[in-house]
């Protein structure tokens, strides 16, 4: 695998929780990963991802209005190399095999250490 | 994972928690109510879920196992497993506050697994569906293989398998979800060959049993022409240890030499549910929003130096190119500050509903310990208010939803006996009025006993036997405020303890609001608090003290008045005024705050002085004769503070005091004038207790308060009985007039024995002092707590002289001349009626003296509402497609020019027009900036020549204008260059024509909407009416132009913005024009007919207009959409 160039890779975070998105965006900032956009929801993660063609998407599984799994459907059907990355709890196994067939590059199981979140992306993104 | 020692962290944790907890509290027992409602279940599932999710961070081990809890309950219920049903429901709760009350702890920096959770573990699980969920919640993580040897697991022959490759794959074991993770190698894996076995097989991966194999290794045997390296990259994701790749030749090589051999031990992986979050948005501490805000606020008042360079640069010659790069630039920056500050005034308000959702657990709990049934009914929930406020409202509310619980409503045998629904209600209602938020609590309960409280007024000697006796209902009303005071006999465990009502009295006051009790005996109590919208704008009466300028709080106004010198006299060695019939003690602020005391260096070093006293005498004229009189509520009763001189009425950006003045007793804060002068806000209840003091130590001999007439004192400092706090009519028949005038300057340094020696001075009073006087017109009385600005007005002025002018139909066929431009058609008529904004002296004058107003008819032509023809008839008909689309992007706001005055006494009006022209840029959909003041003090005329016709040039200038600005507008808002102009219209129209008019729009039988837009500061205002059709193409082009998907029903966002641009088009461009500074107040919707109906006619009734009818027609897509807008400007002085 090759050791990807972390600094300046570009993030969109999706969570309904606005806490989650704090601690995502905690985790990556001082890594040097770049932030360029947050999503609330499914729906709004497609709209930004269009508009911001991140490097990489964390993506929530349940959330109002559009779930993680149809936006991850979405976004491959915009753009089949996205990479994407589902940040689920356990106990959604069901869901998280859902979105990997959907296309999910890979998942995070919550709650994660901040490595784990970095790890993920860094693979993912390496690929 | 998030350390719990991160004090950030685990802030935005606790407010995310809090919030979720409110919208428990509320989802569970909207459930309760409908048990059979899936989509509450699903989102107090999705709730619980995100609590243990986050908790998860912060390693909560308790919370997480609650929310663990809650989430199986609920997931149960969503399978349908389990019933909803009150023992689970309480159950449930329980399990909320116990995560309040770890939440708590942890606010607290406290140690949280003091809170046994145990226990209610065991209860929930009994609940649970026999054989789901009684596992024990599922805190730990996933614990997967305690032993795994990367390089462990030797392959045997049996891991032969002819024409595969074998891609060892080991799962870290860090991975909480093996299962998953072998599935997402699987899926890559299979991206590059094909998979001929594996192991696990599918079948074991998917099952729920799960179990990982021997050495977290996934052995897939594949056939590929893929290199190995592609074959290594594919399996190698995260949390893969390591992958290899064997090949045929070794696999059977090995096979070759070796006998199968070993099997598989089995671990277990953990698993289970959770899922993720809810919530949104960034959250920004309240604090520094009011930093922010504070900062706006100078912005606006630096911004104000730039436009007097401006206008140095403007009169100086030479400098014309450079003055318009200023101006230009001053403009952007002015509006740009003016955004933000509305920006931020908006970020602090929050819905009511945060409120109001807490009473229904409340309520439930309630009704369950004390058997009386309670429905609750909300209404108008999402109405906002700023945060702070409410914050501080909590207590009050919730000791007021008390009061009715257990003293208004009965029980339900009672209610029963008294024909009642044995299920009270408790009405909670938000609403919005201007700056103000109406809160009421409703009760249809048993009403105030008022037998019981004279006489538990009379047991604490709050009055009188004799006062008793003669007790007026109103004054019932008021005792239950005394501190104190409390019909209670027994605390129970529900109910407040010892709070009385005065207490949440002086919680609203504090709040710069008012409260307001009514009941019906037997059939109910209302209680209706007005609140400000924010606290960090105040609307506020400035007035000067000898040299110093003093902000008073509208709210604490009752009315002001200018009083001959004659009425003030002297009783008892107190200050009096006579008002009506009452006699009021006065304050004197001057006494309160003498000048030296404040010329102490304010913030920026500056005293607010006043260099020229001429300067600041505005439109009021003053005479020695008479006083500037602030009458003021304290507890009850009435006081008049003395002023020298009112200046104007502005709202006013409150700023934060420095150290050196906090400490000043009787002020409050201060603000910032728009020429940088610091002003200094006055608590009104501080002053008076001030004075009391201050006057305590002159006359101790006196007893307390004011002796007769209206009584000062407080009721916690009285000692004895004392009378009832009422103002009763004076026992003086006879009251001084001064022999000489007494002017000003010698009044207010006048000492109580000089003002007593008065008293024999005169002794036949007037009834009514303004009546006679010809100078009431200075009288200004302002309506408690009024922020619009608006004035009821007589409504039979001078109609003689209306119907005189009516005949005249010179002005319509005018106006009709001067439209015709590049629109189709324009006309114009209209009707005049004479009154002033903001002052109700005017009125009183007109009712008094109509001549004064007929002598300037040149201004007043009063076009009878006379039958339209039919031409216009005709039009009627077509504004059946009415709508409005317009705009005005704050961008494309242009500020009107100040104008030069070169009247020496018009410096002050200039300083105010800036200021106005500051607020004037200010996004139209607010009136929070600098921007009221007294528009008596502003000449209308131009507005009054333009609105009747005389000024046909302006008029044909502002109709054009503002149609372009409009169009702009709503280019700019929606980025179609399509939009096209259709036709402007303007009529002048008469009450009564508005009122046909309406009775046209009745026939379309159509529903429509109306916006209204106060016209600021005037009392005018815009009605923009819609057909809801029309409406909803509006939304839906604003919609299409966000790319946003259209929404099912009728939004009202888009068409605030629309009415917000269109609001300011007109009015700006008016300013633009005259030179009168005019901005759009708060737009306030009204759905559907009959309330148009109604609030069109209060209006009407309420205030006499110059009304002129505009059709504005915007075009897009070949639709056309109209505007029907209803222009309604007061009759202004000249």
């Amino acid at each position: 695998m090759a050791s990807a160039k972390v600094e300046g890779t570009k993030v969109l975070i999706v969570d309904d929780s606005g806490y989650m998105r704090q601690v995502i965006r905690k985790y990556l900032e001082p890594k040097g990963f770049v932030i360029i956009g947050e999503a609330q929801d499914g729906w709004e993660a497609i709209q930004l991802f269009d508009q911001l063609r991140p490097d990489v998407v964390t993506m929530d599984i349940s959330m109002k209005k559009m779930g993680g799994i149809e936006a991850t459907k979405k976004i491959k059907a915009i753009d089949s190399k996205a990479k994407v990355i589902m940040v689920s709890a356990l106990g959604e196994a069901r869901f998280i095999k859902e979105a990997i067939k959907a296309g999910a590059n890979d998942f995070i199981i919550k709650p994660f250490a901040e490595e784990r979140l970095v790890g993920s992306i860094t693979n993912v993104v390496g690929k | 994972m998030v350390s719990v020692q991160d004090k950030e962290e685990v802030k935005f944790f606790l407010d995310e928690l809090n919030e979720n907890l409110v919208y428990l509290d509320e989802a569970i027992i909207t459930l309760e109510e409908n048990p059979s409602d899936a989509e509450t279940i699903e989102e107090i599932f999705r709730v619980a879920h995100t609590i243990k999710g986050s908790a998860g961070f912060l390693d909560l081990k308790n919370l997480v196992s609650l929310g663990h809890a809650m989430e199986s309950v609920f997931q149960e219920f969503k399978d349908g497993k389990i019933q909803v049903n009150t023992e689970v429901i309480t159950t449930v709760l329980e399990c909320k506050d116990a995560i309040g009350e770890i939440g708590k702890l942890l606010g607290q920096g406290e140690n949280t697994e003091t809170v046994d959770t145990e226990a209610l573990i065991q209860k929930i699980n009994t609940f649970l569906h026999a054989d789901s969920g009684k596992k024990s919640p599922a805190v730990k993580k996933a614990d997967p293989i305690s032993d795994n040897s990367k390089n462990g697991g030797e392959l045997t022959a049996s891991d032969y398998l002819p024409g595969t490759v074998l891609l060892r794959v080991w799962v870290s074991t860090e991975e909480p979800a093996p299962a998953i993770r072998a599935f997402l190698v699987q899926k890559n894996i299979s991206e590059v060959a094909e998979i001929i076995k594996q192991k696990p097989t599918e079948e074991e991966m998917d099952s729920e049993d799960f179990v990982f194999p021997e050495h977290c290794e996934l052995k897939f045997w594949v056939e590929t022409d893929a290199s190995d390296v592609t074959l290594s990259n594919a399996a190698k994701v995260d949390l893969i240890d390591d992958v290899k790749v064997v090949s045929e030749e070794t696999l059977k090589s090995i096979a070759e030499k070796e006998k199968p051999s070993g099997s598989s031990d089995q671990k277990t992986g953990a698993s289970t549910r959770e899922e993720i979050e809810l919530s949104d948005t960034v959250r920004i501490p309240v604090q520094r929003l009011d930093i922010m805000l504070n900062l706006v606020g100078e912005l606006v008042i630096a911004n104000s130096g730039f436009s007097q360079i401006q206008e140095h640069l403007r009169d100086s010659s030479g400098f014309d190119e450079l003055y318009r790069n200023v101006r230009d630039r001053t403009k952007d920056l002015v509006r740009i500050s003016a955004d933000i500050q509305d920006l931020v005034m908006k970020s602090r308000l929050v819905p009511v509903s945060q409120v109001f959702n807490r009473f229904k657990r409340f309520i439930r709990d309630y009704s369950f310990r004390s058997g009386k049934k309670i429905q609750l009914v909300m209404t108008g929930e999402s109405t906002e208010i700023d945060k702070k406020i409410i914050d501080e409202m909590i207590k009050p509310l919730t000791h007021l939803v008390r009061n009715s619980l257990d003293h208004g409503i009965e029980s339900p045998e009672e209610r029963r006996k008294s024909g009642k629904n044995p299920v009270g209600r408790l009405h909670l209602i938000a609403s919005q009025e201007g700056n103000y938020i109406n809160v009421v609590i409703e009760d249809d309960g048993k009403g105030l006993d008022y037998v019981k409280i004279v006489q538990t007024a009379v047991d604490r000697e709050i009055i009188t036997y004799s006062e008793a006796e003669q007790i007026t209902e109103d004054e019932i009303k008021k005792l239950i405020f005394h501190p104190g005071f409390s019909t209670k006999e027994e605390i129970d465990e529900m109910s407040g303890r010892g709070v009385g009502m005065d207490v949440v009295k002086t919680s609203v006051e504090d709040l710069n609001g008012t409260i307001i009790l009514d009941t019906t005996p037997g059939a109910g109590t209302r209680l209706t608090i007005k609140l400000p919208l924010t606290l960090a704008i105040l609307n506020a009466l400035i007035v000067r003290v000898a040299k110093d300028r003093f902000c008073i709080p509208m709210s604490s106004i009752v009315e002001t008045q200018k009083v001959a010198m004659k009425n003030f006299l002297s009783v008892e060695n107190n200050e009096m005024v006579r008002l009506r019939d009452s006699l009021i003690p006065i304050v004197r602020l001057e006494k309160i705050f003498p000048a030296e005391m404040l010329d102490v260096e304010g913030e920026n070093g500056e005293t607010s002085e006043v260099e020229n006293e001429s300067e600041y005498s505005g439109g009021i004229i003053q005479t020695q004769d008479e006083l500037p009189v602030i009458v003021v509520d304290y507890h009850g009763s009435h006081v008049a503070i003395l002023v020298d001189q009112f200046i104007n009425r502005q709202e006013m950006v409150i700023k934060s005091l420095s150290e050196h003045y906090r400490s000043i007793e009787g002020i409050s804060g201060a603000s910032i004038l728009g020429d940088g002068s610091i002003i200094l806000i006055i608590d009104v209840h501080g002053v008076i207790q001030l004075h009391q003091k201050k006057r305590s130590k002159t006359f101790q001999d006196i007893g307390p308060g004011f002796g007769a007439g209206g009584d000062l004192t407080p009721p916690q400092i009285i000692q004895k009985p004392i009378k009832s706090p009422i103002v009763k009519p004076p026992k003086k028949t006879k009251a001084p007039e001064p022999a000489e005038p007494v002017t000003m300057a010698n009044l207010s340094s006048m000492t109580a024995e000089q003002f007593e020696s008065l008293e024999d001075a005169e002794t036949n009073i007037p009834e009514e002092p303004e009546s006679e006087d010809v100078n009431a017109q200075e009288e200004q009385r302002l309506e408690q707590s009024d922020d619009t600005a608006e004035t009821p007005v007589v409504d039979d002025i001078d109609s003689d002289l209306k119907d005189q002018m009516i005949e005249d139909g010179t002005a319509d066929e005018l106006i009709e001349q001067v439209l015709e431009m590049n629109v189709l058609h324009t006309k114009i008529e209209g009707e005049v009626q004479d009154t002033s904004p903001l002052t109700l002296q005017d009125q009183k004058l007109r009712e008094e003296e109509p001549e004064p107003i007929a002598e300037e008819p040149t201004e007043m032509e009063e076009p009878e509402a006379i039958a339209e023809d039919d031409g216009e008839l005709s039009e009627f008909e077509k504004m059946k497609q009415m709508i409005n689309a317009s705009d005005e992007e704050p961008t494309e706001m242009e500020e009107p020019e100040p104008i030069a005055e070169d009247d020496g006494e018009l410096s002050e009006f200039e300083k105010m027009k800036q200021m106005i022209d500051v607020s004037d840029e200010v996004f139209p959909d607010q009136n929070l900036a600098l921007s009221h003041f007294d528009a008596s003090t502003l000449d209308f005329s131009l507005i009054n020549r333009i609105l009747d016709g005389h000024d046909e040039e302006n008029l044909k200038n502002w109709l054009k204008q503002a149609n372009k600005r409009a169009i702009e507008g709503i280019i700019s808002l929606t980025g179609r260059e399509d939009i096209k102009s259709g036709k402007i219209r303007a009529k002048k129209f008469s009450q009564k024509k508005v009122m046909k008019h309406f009775d046209d729009l009745k026939m379309l039988q159509e529903e429509i909407i109306a916006l209204k837009l106060p016209i600021l500061p005037l009392s005018g205002m815009i009605y923009l009416i819609f057909t809801k059709k029309n409406a909803l193409s509006v939304c839906n082009l604003l919609f299409e132009t966000a790319q946003l998907p259209a929404p099912d029903e009728l939004d009202y966002e888009p068409l605030l913005e629309v009415t917000n641009i269109l609001g300011s088009a007109y009015t700006n461009t008016l300013t633009q024009i005259t030179d009168i500074p005019v901005e759009p107040g708060l737009p306030e919707i009204i759905e559907n007919r009959e309330e148009v109906e109604k609030s069109l006619m209060d209006d009407l009734t309420k205030q006499k207009h110059r009304i002129l009818f505009v059709e504005n027609q915007f075009l897009w897509d070949n639709k056309s959409v109209l505007a029907d807008i209803l222009l309604m400007i007061p009759q202004i002085n000249d």
